[in-house]
């Protein structure tokens, strides 16, 4: 909100201190203050009101919080005593639907008014804050509310038709034009005032158009009302229309001001419009009290580990309008918000300043801090991404409309994602359902400012999709390599990474099968059928996929190498990761080393034919390793020769020539009793 | 006599000195100081000489001699450099090493992992959460009523809803995860929950719609807000590896009874004023306080019993001061020159 130096002034009998020095204070001890605009003689300050302190959105209220900080002494504005006179206008009967709604009513009927422009000094200052000057009427009551928080608003007596007014909750289907022309659809239960046969007033909210002061006006109604807080909140966003008076309800207002407030407004209304008082009205069923909070001796220093003298203590409460008593502290009724022992603690606390509290560490024992395994094996897999030479990224967690086009989202797809309510736009209207569609919109973003050197990307993070009951949350972990690599290179590279994450991790039961695509799965339009596996993990658990990525897709992100990737569903990996690790200690007997090339059909695979020699060659067979892989010029159709290097070695002597010859020959026997199988 | 010594040891210098190359450089040597060279030739000749001859010129030879070997060496040394470098291709030590290609893990992760180190080392665990999350998680427990304004301090992204189900939304802080940790824990206890949070706001400079959270708790039998301000001072000292002063002043949050703001003295400038911390020496850097005791009775805990400080800061903001960051959209644009910068 924003405040006028020179009318805080007004509230303080001695000068206030400068206005950067008042900046100052403010944020130590209170609120803080946005910006300073010199303006005239005046300066302007926009203070950031905090939401529970709903008494200092006024003049008044934030001058009484600088007379406490400043140790100065408030001055009330001047009011005029409330006295109704003989008049001609008949009685104004006012009549609430529901006292809980409505918890005060208080009311002025003014007869006589001579309406004109307000005195320049009053125009001048509403305007430096915001508020347009209309008249005298309607700018003292926007000037009373700015000086004491109490909304006020002036309806034309001669426009209540009946003399009644009625406030109640909307029915359904009811409507009223706002004074600024607004047709409003009002919801059911919203307040509203209404006359003998109309409604006239958006209750707390904005006045009517039909019962508004215009030029003929003379006589008035002056209403100081309390509203519900709840539900003034409610209305303001049900109907998404926000005053300054609808604000104020809605943090809550003390019910003990309208009368002070009314007194104000009518000591202006005498010097600057005229008229008599005729009628003064005020529903009032149940006045508040101030409430009584215990305040232990020890309290304050028992949370902020820092004493405070028992003098300064009480009074400091006693400037901020607090009642020390032998009972408690009695709060007056504007604090709403002080209302347990925590409370008093923080108001003694921050007018000494929470500056000046000393750093002490705690005396508790420390107990040794459970560790978090998932967490620390979350980063052993980081780190293995790093030394494997991959980058990390962080994508948003959302996905938009054009990403389920470019991406080819299928229909099962789209009926998976997570949808939000209130998107930022509709480039973040899902939730992500995987790592990879935003980790290829970062590979496509990179394909020409990298200039051809590979980029290798990868991300952890949660991914989103529809479940029976609920969304679905899953931990994921994604890595994509792009580069000039042939696919069938590319593949096996990204392979070896996720066997490292593998062996990072200690899980030794993974393999890889064909990709078989399921309807139900997600995202399976992202792999290319023929290039892609199953990531399995146990006895026959699909944990992820590795592959070559759909070139469609790629395409339509406009990436210009060929993709592979692969993303592993992080919990179901994590379940079989092992912290224990067993040394063998190294063979002290030398390794020798044989090569084996077989040619087979195009569609065997390289797992089958290491099966064989591993199982063929036995316990001697210390490594089998795939060299080369080859197809085309030179071999029969549909054929593949592949070569493998074959180390053997024993644990406990020499191999002789002859024994690895004859392990050789085991294993050349067993690869050839497969017909389909030559050994070359 | 001694006269053609000094002759031959000018000339027998001059033409070491001369010499190109090591092979060369021998034949010099042999030629003068070999087993049959001019200045052994010389000496062997001097037992034919008068006694009192020889003293005088055996000790010119010999001086000659002494003095050739150390030209010699020396030549030998300096033919002996050149040539190791004449054999290879021209080596330049100032000429910039070979590039490594290593990988890069992300600064939010490298903030991260810093802040969870410093913090286990003063006793704190580490807690994780569900990033969609319930109304009662997200503000009900956190005491922040229904229909107030204060609740519009989290502008809350909305799931969908879907059959009759319960309202779900992105976390918009962590706190959750402290209200899930309490709720399956006794105190005393000393949580930090690093993570993802979303709020529903437009993007600039510094503002992301999601971005992370560091927050901690700790709940003991005497915890004090001169605690926390020891805890955090540390924290920043260390991660900022300078000496960091705190400074709280008040504010407002449900879930804190007094709250505070932190500020803390600029890493930047040293609290001299610059302009990241426009001018004041301070940087605003977080939200605290002492746990609120609704919320400890939210999760069962008796309020009379416990107290606790909590308190919660943006990773990105770390970052962006530790790394001089200017734009915290650089953090989720997938962008190879800004990632493989860390």
């Amino acid at each position: 909100m924003i405040f006028s130096y020179n009318w805080l002034q007004e509230f303080l009998k001695t000068p206030l201190p400068k206005a950067e020095k008042l900046r100052d204070d403010l944020a130590l001890h209170v609120f803080e203050v946005e910006s300073m605009e010199k303006q005239g003689s005046d300066v302007l300050l926009d203070v950031s009101i905090l939401p529970q302190r709903s008494d200092c959105l006024s003049h008044m209220g934030l001058a009484r919080e600088i007379a406490a900080i400043e140790k100065k002494e408030l001055v009330e504005p001047e009011g005029l005593a409330l006295k109704a006179q003989e008049g001609e206008l008949p009685v104004l009967k006012v009549s609430v639907e529901d006292r809980i709604l409505v918890p005060r009513y208080s009311a002025l009927v003014v007869q006589g008014v001579s309406l004109s422009a307000s005195p320049q000094w009053m125009q001048q200052r509403l305007e430096a804050l915001g508020i347009n000057s209309i008249n005298n009427v309607v700018d003292i009551t926007n000037y009373v509310m700015l000086e004491l928080g109490q909304p006020l608003h002036a309806f034309d007596f001669n426009k209540i038709q009946g003399n009644a007014m009625h406030i109640r909750g909307a029915k359904k289907g009811e409507k009223l034009v706002l004074l600024d022309d607004t047709d409003m659809q009002l919801p059911k239960g919203t307040l509203i005032i209404e006359d003998a046969s109309r409604i006239v007033d958006l209750a707390g909210i904005k006045g009517g158009k039909v019962s508004s002061i215009g030029k003929t006006t003379r006589n008035i109604v002056l209403q100081a009302a309390v509203f519900d807080r709840k539900k003034i909140y409610q209305t303001k966003k049900l109907i998404n229309y926000r005053t300054t008076a609808a604000d104020l309800y809605s943090h809550g207002i003390d019910p003990n001001l309208t009368m002070t407030a009314l007194e104000r407004a009518a000591f202006l209304l005498a010097k600057y419009g005229g008229g008599k008082i005729v009628q003064v009205v005020d529903l009032y069923q149940k006045p508040k009290k101030p409430s009584l909070v215990l305040f232990p001796k020890d309290a304050t220093e028992k949370l902020l580990g820092t004493k405070i003298p028992q003098k300064e203590s009480d009074d400091t409460l006693k400037r901020l309008g607090f009642k020390v008593t032998t009972k408690g502290v009695q709060v007056p009724t504007w604090r709403d918000d002080v209302a347990i022992v925590e409370d008093l603690v923080e108001e003694v606390g921050r007018m000494h300043g929470f500056h000046a509290i000393l750093a002490t560490f705690p005396k508790e024992r420390i107990a040794p801090p459970q560790e978090n395994q998932n967490q620390v094996w979350q980063e052993q897999l980081r780190d293995a991404f790093q030394e494997a030479g991959f980058t990390e990224t962080y994508s948003y967690s959302f996905v938009g409309e054009k990403d389920v086009l470019l991406l080819e989202y299928s229909s099962k797809d789209k009926e998976n994602l997570v949808e939000v309510q209130n998107p930022i736009s509709a480039d973040y209207r899902y939730l992500r359902m995987n790592l990879l569609d935003n980790l290829l919109k970062s590979v496509a973003l990179n394909d020409k400012p990298m200039q051809g050197k590979s980029i290798q990307l990868f991300e952890l993070g949660n991914v989103f999709s529809q479940g029976i009951k609920q969304p679905v949350e899953q931990g994921r972990v994604a890595g994509v390599l792009s580069s000039s690599r042939t696919p069938s290179q590319a593949f096996y590279e990204m392979k070896g990474i996720a066997d490292l994450l593998f062996s990072t991790l200690g899980v030794t039961d993974s393999w890889y099968d064909e990709f078989e695509p399921q309807p139900d799965e997600g995202r399976q339009s992202l792999w290319t059928q023929g290039r892609s596996a199953e990531i399995k993990i146990g006895k026959n658990t699909e944990i992820g996929f590795l592959g070559q990525i759909n070139p469609e897709v790629s395409k339509n992100l406009g990436i210009s190498r060929p993709v592979v990737a692969f993303e592993i569903n992080l919990k179901q990996l994590l379940e079989h990761a092992l912290e224990e690790r067993e040394y063998r200690p190294a063979s002290r007997f030398p390794p020798a080393l044989r090569d084996i090339a077989v040619m087979v059909p195009l569609e065997t695979r390289v797992v089958d034919i290491m099966n064989v020699m591993e199982t063929a060659g036995g316990e001697e067979v210390a490594d089998i390793d795939v060299f080369d892989i080859f197809e085309g010029q030179g071999l029969p159709e549909g054929k593949k020769s592949l070569a493998f290097h074959v180390v053997y070695q024993a644990e406990d002597r020499t191999l002789t020539n002859e024994e690895v010859e004859r392990f050789q020959r085991k294993i050349v026997t067993a690869l050839e009793t497969n017909p389909g199988w030559e050994v070359r | 006599m001694a006269l053609n010594v000094k002759t031959l040891e000018n000339r027998a210098k001059k033409t070491l000195l001369e010499a190109q190359d090591l092979e060369q450089l021998e034949g010099v040597f042999k030629q003068y100081l070999g087993s049959k060279g001019e200045l052994t030739l010389f000496l062997r000749s001097l037992a034919k000489l008068p006694k009192a001859k020889r003293k005088s010129a055996g000790k010119a030879a010999n001086e000659a001699k002494a003095t050739l070997s150390i030209v010699f060496e020396e030549q030998k040394k300096k033919l002996q450099k050149g040539s190791a470098q004449k054999g290879q291709e021209p080596f330049d030590v100032t000429a910039p090493g070979t590039r490594i290609e290593r990988g890069h893990l992300h600064p939010i992760t490298l903030v991260q992992r810093r802040a969870e180190n410093i913090f286990r080392s003063m006793g704190f665990e580490i807690a994780q959460g569900p990033e969609i999350e319930t109304e009662w998680y997200n503000f009900d427990a956190l005491n922040i009523a229904k229909d107030h304004p204060a609740r519009d301090m989290w502008d809350t992204f909305w799931l969908k809803p879907q059959n009759q189900r319960e309202r779900l939304l992105l976390r918009t802080h962590t706190s959750p995860v402290q209200i899930r940790y309490m709720e399956s824990h006794e105190p005393p206890l000393r949580i930090i929950s690093p993570g993802r949070c979303f709020r529903y706001e437009a993007t600039d400079a510094s503002h992301e719609f999601n971005f992370y959270q560091l927050e901690g708790l700790m709940v003991g039998k005497d915890v004090t807000a001169s605690n926390f301000k020891a805890v955090i001072q540390e924290f920043l000292t260390r991660l900022f590896a300078k000496p960091v002063t705190v400074r709280l002043r008040p504010t407002y949050f449900p879930f804190t009874e007094p709250s505070f703001e932190v500020d803390a003295s600029c890493v930047i400038c040293q609290a001299k004023g610059c302009s990241v911390c426009g001018g004041d020496g301070w940087l605003e850097l977080m939200g605290a306080g002492m746990v609120h005791p609704n919320v400890l009775k939210a999760v069962g805990y008796n309020p009379k019993d416990w107290t606790g400080f909590a308190f919660g800061v943006g990773i990105e903001r770390l970052a962006m001061l530790k790394y001089r960051v200017n734009d915290i959209r650089l953090f989720f644009g997938g962008d190879l020159k800004f990632l493989q910068q860390f």
